[in-house]
């Protein structure tokens, strides 16, 4: 009996694991980035170093001259630019990746700035009981209300675990605001979690200097979450002009908004100091550079120099070069973004990478201040030498492409909206392009034809116009493999 | 293996596979609803951005604008991270790792408005597919959403397990309280096997005390009702027994005295000279002792037939009684007493022979109590023949055992007169055989009345015989 129920078991055990349908096998494609690097592996035969290669790229004219106006009037384009590929005949492409500030180049700094000098480092004070309802209060209201979406965050998930982290944090809070410790500092970094994110920090407040050092152990999808960042000051931080406006980035997004104060441009290569200053455009950018040579850096060359004389509403005045600089990849540049992806798409998987900006301050005393944001490692290189698409071909993308993306936005809102760009440089240089739907912050540096320039945007007919993007940047950036247009914001 | 341990082990399969199936049957059925959301959430979201993306008159001619435009156009639609595109036999955008238009229905295409979806597993996570193809001439161009339900996978995951938690402590529960329950229902089974040990060991007296109302309840009485009844069974055999043994102690008892004087009669003849006078009366004496001994073997024998079965046939109480009367005539004329027969056209099943037997025991007893010129009726009254004597009737205590074989209430008078103690033993036994009942009533220095009562359904009479 119990044999013959074994059996009708075994039977129909078997019975039911043939019913199983045979799944069809699915084909296996590249993802965008490993088509990319594909695209170019497969480039036979592989082009040795060769300047008049990209000679053959070169227009006949070295200067790129272009007018265009939509139908609607409303969106021009005015060209007027040199044309630059690399010196060195070739440019390449790489995979990237976002590693932050390890603890060893942190101390690397830290013993360059300090000098064997007994420094303290700041350890900041947990919040108070207070403060953590404060902030419990606002994000309460957050989800209530369900406008986590216009509040930066990616979903309302991200809302309610923030909350469940700091009720988390509220039972050890301490009720009375504890005073700033301050521990000797040997340049190791030390740990603090913020919402649940653990964060490495060294930050050293001395007279002589104020450095400031952090790498998220995991970035997460908040954009309060940044990758890493370096801030150097000389001296003490500047009361004067509060933290932020000490560094290079603070006074960056002050001149945004008040572009009213004098700002230009001035040629890196310019020897010639500027309105009493004590060095040059080209002194001031080397003083950068030898900072970065000092910590080890080599791969920095200087993109722009601004001269800029600032009056704070407060009253004090400052006139500073301001100097961005960018990596390079065999001497090939990349592409000076300066901005930062604070956010991703709301619907997106991907995490925020704000591209790497480098800024520094040079005053009459020397380097005033250094700031480095989400470093990018090459982890290895696909090609050396890439084939890119022809210069024709890309400005044969860009006029028709150009208006593509830009000419929506006139007729987007409820007023008309005149764009106007102006475009002052075509380069080829490298630029970064993210890969999707990724669990880290990797990607590849790819050859792109960027065209650099301004945009002033006018909101109406009777508007004043609003120079959006006063300094030289990235109006528009073609990936010189595929002829696609890279998305600046997205990252691809 | 044990009842009990079969009821929660049967019980434990059939409700595992009723808890299993019903989680089973939850997780399809919320998979089903959850994917089905995900669907219509799909579906209406790639409805939006099919419009956003599709809203061109034409397309560059330039194959390199072209693709540049198509990805520009695909990239520019916000919340397209999950998409594909597919244009002139290649990918432009694809970041899902595997080609999802082969999944997609073929016929969908744009001038019909209709989506199509697939659900698919790849590197074991679970992906819903919506696309649509579209044609301008000469591109051909599909457009994928490829979501990831690894999210949806997770939550499933989650609720089998919780399922799979909630089964196991649901079955677990419900075997302790099975196995509780049985523990409960089946200790009455307990008693009862103790109870038919006990009984098996003799304790006649032993009952089982369940007060439950259900079949072990019902088992228990039954039990009950058969302990009574083997109890009865055995005190009546052990009653037998104790007949049994007590007429074979009389028997050898009776046996004894005239064997004894055979013997002794029979030796003195044999060893002795006697006179002629004095052999004479010793063979008289043998040959009386021989009388008796073969009176005595007869109505043994009759005792003995009697307990095979009595074959019956309606007999009129009238023939009945003239053949009593035939047979004692002798007896009635040497005591001087009268026999007086009454009937009223009644019929019996009986045995003719074995009646007229009982019949003539009882008038021989009549005539020894009665005194000469008196009257012996022999009464038949519908269910009953009566015997009535006017004698000296029997004393009360010696009512009960008259019956027994070889009682004599006088046994020296009855011995004088021929008797050998077993005329109503065998009475009783015929009128048993026949179902019937014997009574007697009697006083001293009255009279004596034996009533033979028969029972009313006559076709049972062969059962009660046994």
């Amino acid at each position: 009996m119990k044999i013959k129920l074994l059996s009708i078991l075994l039977i129909f055990s078997i019975l039911l694991l043939a019913c199983q349908p045979t799944p069809s096998e699915p084909v296996v494609i590249q993802k965008d980035t490993e088509r990319l690097v594909d695209t170019v592996t497969q480039q036979t035969p592989e082009p040795e170093a060769d300047p008049e290669e990209f000679a053959r790229i070169l227009p006949v004219n070295e200067r790129y001259m272009y007018e265009y106006i939509s139908d609607n009037g409303l969106f021009r384009i005015h060209a007027n630019a040199d044309v630059q590929v690399p010196d060195s005949g070739t440019i390449p492409m790489t995979h990237v990746k976002m590693n932050g500030f390890s603890d060893e180049f942190a101390k690397r700094i830290f013993d360059y700035v300090f000098q064997n000098k007994e420094v303290y480092m700041r350890v900041n004070s947990p919040r108070t009981k207070a403060m953590i309802s404060e902030e419990l209060k606002t994000y309460q209201e957050i989800a209530n209300n369900g406008t986590w979406e216009e509040n930066g965050f990616v979903d309302a998930q991200e809302v309610d675990e923030l909350i469940e982290f700091l009720k988390g944090l509220y039972a050890d809070a301490p009720d009375e605001l504890e005073p700033i410790k301050k521990e000797p500092a040997d340049g190791s970094m030390i740990v603090e979690s913020y919402y649940g994110i653990d964060t490495h920090k060294l930050e050293i407040e001395d007279e002589s200097a104020y450095l400031y050092i952090t790498r998220s152990e995991l970035p997460n999808r908040n954009h309060m979450k940044t990758g890493a960042t370096l801030y150097y000051t000389r001296g003490i931080l500047d009361e004067a002009y509060g933290f932020e406006e000490s560094t290079s980035e603070g006074l960056r997004s002050f001149q945004n908004w008040y572009p009213e104060y004098d700002t230009y441009l001035v040629d890196t290569a310019d020897d010639t100091c500027a309105y009493g200053q004590t060095y040059s455009p080209k002194a001031a950018a080397e003083l950068g550079l030898k900072f970065f040579r000092d910590i080890g850096v080599e791969d920095v060359a200087p993109r722009n120099v601004s001269y800029l004389y600032v009056a704070h509403p407060n009253g004090v005045t400052k006139s500073l070069y301001m100097i961005e600089y960018v990596r390079t990849v065999d001497g090939n540049p990349v592409a000076f973004i300066p901005f930062s992806q604070e956010f991703t798409d709301s619907e997106s998987v991907e995490l925020p990478w704000s591209y790497e900006m480098i800024y520094a301050m040079v005053d009459d005393e020397g380097l005033k201040s250094m700031s480095w944001r989400d470093p990018i490692d090459v982890t290895d290189v696909v090609s050396d030498h890439v084939q890119v698409m022809s210069y024709e071909d890309a400005i044969g993308v860009f006029q028709s492409m150009c208006a593509v993306v830009y000419e929506p936005y006139t007729t987007a809102y409820e007023r008309e909206i005149h764009i106007d760009l102006s475009i002052e440089h075509v380069e080829l240089n490298l630029i970064r392009v993210r890969e999707r739907n990724a669990d880290e912050q990797v990607g590849l540096y790819v050859p792109a034809w960027i065209f650099y320039g301004k945009e002033v945007m006018q909101f109406g007919e009777y508007a004043e116009p609003d120079l959006t993007k006063p300094f030289t940047q990235v109006l528009f950036a073609i990936n010189a493999i595929d002829g696609s247009v890279i998305d600046l914001d997205k990252g691809y | 293996m044990r009842l009990k341990a079969k009821i929660v082990l049967g019980t434990s399969v059939f409700l595992l596979a009723a808890v299993a199936l019903c989680c089973i049957m939850f997780l399809c059925f919320t998979r089903e609803q959850l994917e089905e959301k995900a669907v219509e959430t799909a579906l209406s979201e790639y409805q939006n951005v099919w419009n956003k993306f599709y809203g061109w008159m034409s397309l560059p001619e330039d194959p390199l604008i072209e693709r540049s435009f198509l990805k520009q156009r695909m990239s520019s639609i916000a919340n397209t991270s999950e998409y594909t595109l597919y244009a002139n036999g290649d990918y432009l955008i694809n970041n899902c790792g595997f080609a999802p238009d082969p999944y997609l229905d073929a016929s969908a295409d744009a001038s019909e408005e209709l989506y199509t979806y697939a659900l698919m597993r790849f590197e074991g996570t679970s992906y819903l597919i919506v696309g649509k193809r579209a044609e301008v001439y000469p591109t051909e161009i599909s457009i994928c959403l490829v979501r990831s339900l690894s999210e949806l996978d997770s939550s499933m995951n989650a609720l089998t397990n919780k399922s799979i938690a909630i089964g196991a402590a649901v079955s677990v529960l419900s075997l302790a309280l099975t196995y509780l329950f049985c523990t409960l229902s089946l200790k009455g089974v307990k008693k009862l096997s103790d109870g038919a040990n006990a009984l098996a060991t003799g304790q006649m007296h032993t009952r089982i005390d369940i007060r439950q109302t259900d079949e072990i309840g019902a088992l228990a009485k039954d039990f009950n009702l058969m302990a009574d009844a083997i109890e009865r069974n055995m005190d009546a055999l052990c009653e037998q027994n104790e007949r049994k043994q007590q007429f074979i102690n009389d028997l050898s008892h009776e046996m004894k005295t005239p064997v004894t004087s055979l013997l002794i009669n029979s030796e003195t003849m044999a060893l002795r000279t006697v006179s002629m006078e004095d052999m004479r009366r010793m063979a008289n004496r043998i040959h009386e002792q021989a009388q008796w001994i073969e009176r005595l073997s007869q109505k043994l024998m009759q005792l003995v037939l009697l307990q095979s079965d009595v074959d019956r046939s309606p007999v009129p109480a009238a023939d009945l009684f003239d053949a009593v009367r035939e047979t004692v005539l002798d007896s009635l004329n040497r005591s001087f007493v009268t026999l007086k027969t009454e009937a009223h056209g009644e019929t019996y099943s009986i045995d003719f022979d074995l009646f007229r037997s009982a019949l003539v025991n009882l008038i021989e007893n009549a005539i020894k109590a009665s005194e000469p010129n008196s009257t012996v009726e022999l009464i038949a009254n519908e269910d009953r023949i009566t015997v009535r004597d006017h004698g000296r009737g029997i004393p009360k205590a010696e009512i009960e055992r008259i019956t027994e074989p070889f009682y004599m209430v006088d046994r020296s008078r009855s011995k004088k007169l021929g008797g050998s103690g077993l005329g109503l033993a065998l009475v009783k036994e015929i009128v048993r055989a026949h179902g019937a009942t014997l009574s007697i009533e009697s006083e001293e220095h009255v009279g004596t009345s034996m009533t033979i009562l028969f029972q009313t359904a006559n076709d049972n009479i062969k059962e009660t015989t046994r």
